[in-house]
């Protein structure tokens, strides 16, 4: 309260035309936020599931058993994962722009969050698949099943429940990457926290801003719990 | 591919041929000897157990038989197809004809029990028809006619090994290797799926090879026994020589964990404390009728008896067991009917 009372300046930020800015403004950015974590979930989803797959087949006993595929792939994955996603999204830069030909916006941004959620995922992938009874693979193969019949009709399977949970889990990491990605020039709600938000001291926008974004993750928790114990039938 | 394309020999008498098979798991610069020069035959339609004490060796020596672990030295057959020295994608076709059921049943929680059964069916190439019939005729066999669309956590343990069997079988192999497969069941449940076993054995003449460490699973079922200690098999025979007449150390153990054996030296100072006769054990086997014609006169030589320890077992249809006995009498009349029982039967002095 003294502080608004010290800044006249504050005071008058803090107003917002809702009519205006919910069509023109949040939805718009909901929309845009929508897209940059779906359009990253597939692409990284994917990539993850292989990576996080070659890393779990490719341990000692496993069925792809290969030391050195799998220190690569182990390097590869703690070099990229413990960099900030903030300072990633900077230091990705040229190679954003030879990729996508710009470093500002939508697309730009998704290539950022592909990069950083591809690395994240497949170690969610591995660690979910580490808790697959190996008995169960030890049958497959005394049933003479080939090995990519084990991963593709075995281990994912097997391991669906809590692969379902770790995805939903990051999915929620992808959408405050989305948000952050608003900083150096994505868009999505991210941008318009911080834009018209943060910047111009209208703490009014980023509440509405932070509340859509639980919303948010609130229903894909729902939706990834329901689907899971779906799977997992309890 | 090259299993296929070996020539197959002439249906010989022995399902698995083992010669000579060592197997050294290498860790590090240390080597562990699992089978250590192992050679046994299982023939053609028997039942063939092979018990030891966990780290013997005998679940390597099983996953030998199905390539799932390669042979280090020596060579192994399966129905006249060489499994050692095998490539991984030409064992695949081998262990279609081998089927094998685990301890912890090792079901895909994923599938439903019809899901399960059908996997090998896939695996193999069956098309859609006739999986969906053949699985139904295993339900049946093994009696879950009415769980097809169960998941395997909504079954007891007997109805899971009971699912195991039905997918191992689905194949029609005609080896069947079980791995410790009644180890995680209760003694009720362990009966009926050694009956199923047996059943298994005898109406669809499949050669089953069972790894154990229970004593009552070889005496139930099993035709032959292979004892392994330390990766070596220490005695082989038929199951009613092996235990009736055990030569090893392990081998008695194991006996003696269904019969009662001999005194030891322990249970002998103890009923020496109770039992002031002159105390002797006397071993029983089947049709030995001598024994009981001499007990029968102890009386006409002033001599009485008391049983006072034993046990009796019947394996393969004949018996086999022990009895300590002691025996009242003055000392001439005592020593001659202990003459009189050592030409008829084993007879040792219960010493403490």
């Amino acid at each position: 309260m003294s502080l608004n009372v010290a800044s006249g300046k504050l005071v008058a930020a803090n107003t917002v035309d809702w009519n205006e800015f919910i069509p023109d403004k949040l939805v718009p950015a909901i929309f845009d936020t929508v897209y940059m974590v779906s359009v990253t979930m597939v692409i990284a989803g994917l990539l993850g599931l292989v990576i996080g797959a070659l890393l779990y087949t490719t341990r000692q006993g496993n069925i792809l058993q290969n030391r050195p595929v799998n220190i690569f792939l182990n390097l590869l994955v703690n070099f990229v994962r413990p960099i900030p996603f903030i300072i990633l999204l900077a230091a990705l830069g040229p190679l954003t722009s030879m990729v996508v030909g710009t470093r500002l916006g939508v697309n730009a941004a998704i290539f950022a969050m592909c990069f950083a959620a591809t690395f994240a995922i497949a170690r969610i992938v591995e660690q979910n698949m580490v808790s697959i009874d190996p008995g169960v693979i030890e049958a497959a193969r005394a049933m003479g099943a080939s090995k990519l019949r084990i991963l593709f009709t075995v281990m994912i399977p097997e391991a669906l429940g809590p692969l379902i949970l770790g995805y939903t889990f990051l999915i929620i990491g992808v959408v405050d990457m989305s948000a952050m990605a608003g900083y150096v020039g994505g868009g999505g709600l991210g941008k318009v926290a911080l834009v018209d938000g943060y910047q111009r001291f209208n703490d009014l926008i980023t509440w509405a801003v932070v509340l859509v974004i639980i919303v948010m993750v609130q229903l894909i928790q729902l939706i990834g719990n329901v689907l899971a114990r779906k799977v997992l039938r309890r | 591919m090259s299993v296929a394309s070996t020539p197959a020999p002439q249906a010989s008498e022995d399902m698995v041929v083992i010669e000579n098979v060592s197997k050294v798991f290498k860790s590090g610069k240390e080597n562990l000897t699992a089978v250590d020069n192992v050679s046994l035959t299982v023939r053609r339609g028997e039942i063939f157990a092979i018990i030891g004490y966990s780290g013997a060796g005998k679940s390597t020596l099983v996953r030998l038989i199905n390539g799932l672990e390669s042979v280090s030295e020596g060579t192994l057959t399966v129905a006249g197809h060489r499994i050692s020295g095998q490539k991984e994608s030409a064992l695949r076709e081998a262990r279609q004809n081998i089927g094998m059921i685990f301890q912890q049943f090792n079901l895909m929680n994923s599938r439903t029990i019809a899901g399960n059964i059908e996997f090998p069916l896939k695996v193999a190439g069956w098309d859609k028809a006739k999986r969906r019939a053949r699985v139904q005729e295993m339900l049946e066999f093994v009696g879950l006619g009415d769980r097809a669309k169960y998941y395997p956590d909504q079954l007891s343990g007997g109805q899971k090994q009971r699912v195991g069997i039905a997918r191992a079988l689905a194949t029609s192999p005609s080896l069947l290797l079980a791995d410790e497969s009644t180890s995680a069941l209760d003694p009720e449940t362990t009966q009926e799926v050694l009956g199923l076993l047996k059943k298994v054995n005898d109406e669809l003449g499949i050669t089953v090879v069972v790894i154990t460490h229970e004593m009552d699973v070889v005496s139930s079922i099993a035709d032959r026994v292979a004892v392994m200690e330390k990766g070596k098999v220490v005695e082989m025979g038929n199951v009613y020589d092996v235990f009736s007449n055990p030569q090893t150390d392990v081998a008695r153990r194991f006996v003696s964990t269904t019969v009662k054996q001999a005194p030891n030296a322990f249970e002998a100072a103890e009923l020496k404390r109770r039992h002031r006769g002159y105390l002797v054990n006397i071993e029983i086997t089947e049709g030995n009728t001598g024994i009981g014609k001499v007990l029968s006169y102890l009386g006409n030589r002033g001599v009485h008896f008391n049983i006072v320890q034993g046990g009796l077992e019947t394996l393969q249809g004949k018996s086999y067991g022990n009895l300590t006995l002691e025996l009242l009498g003055d000392i001439t009349s005592l020593d001659a009917v202990v003459a009189e029982l050592a030409t008829v039967t084993t007879v040792k002095e219960v010493r403490s």
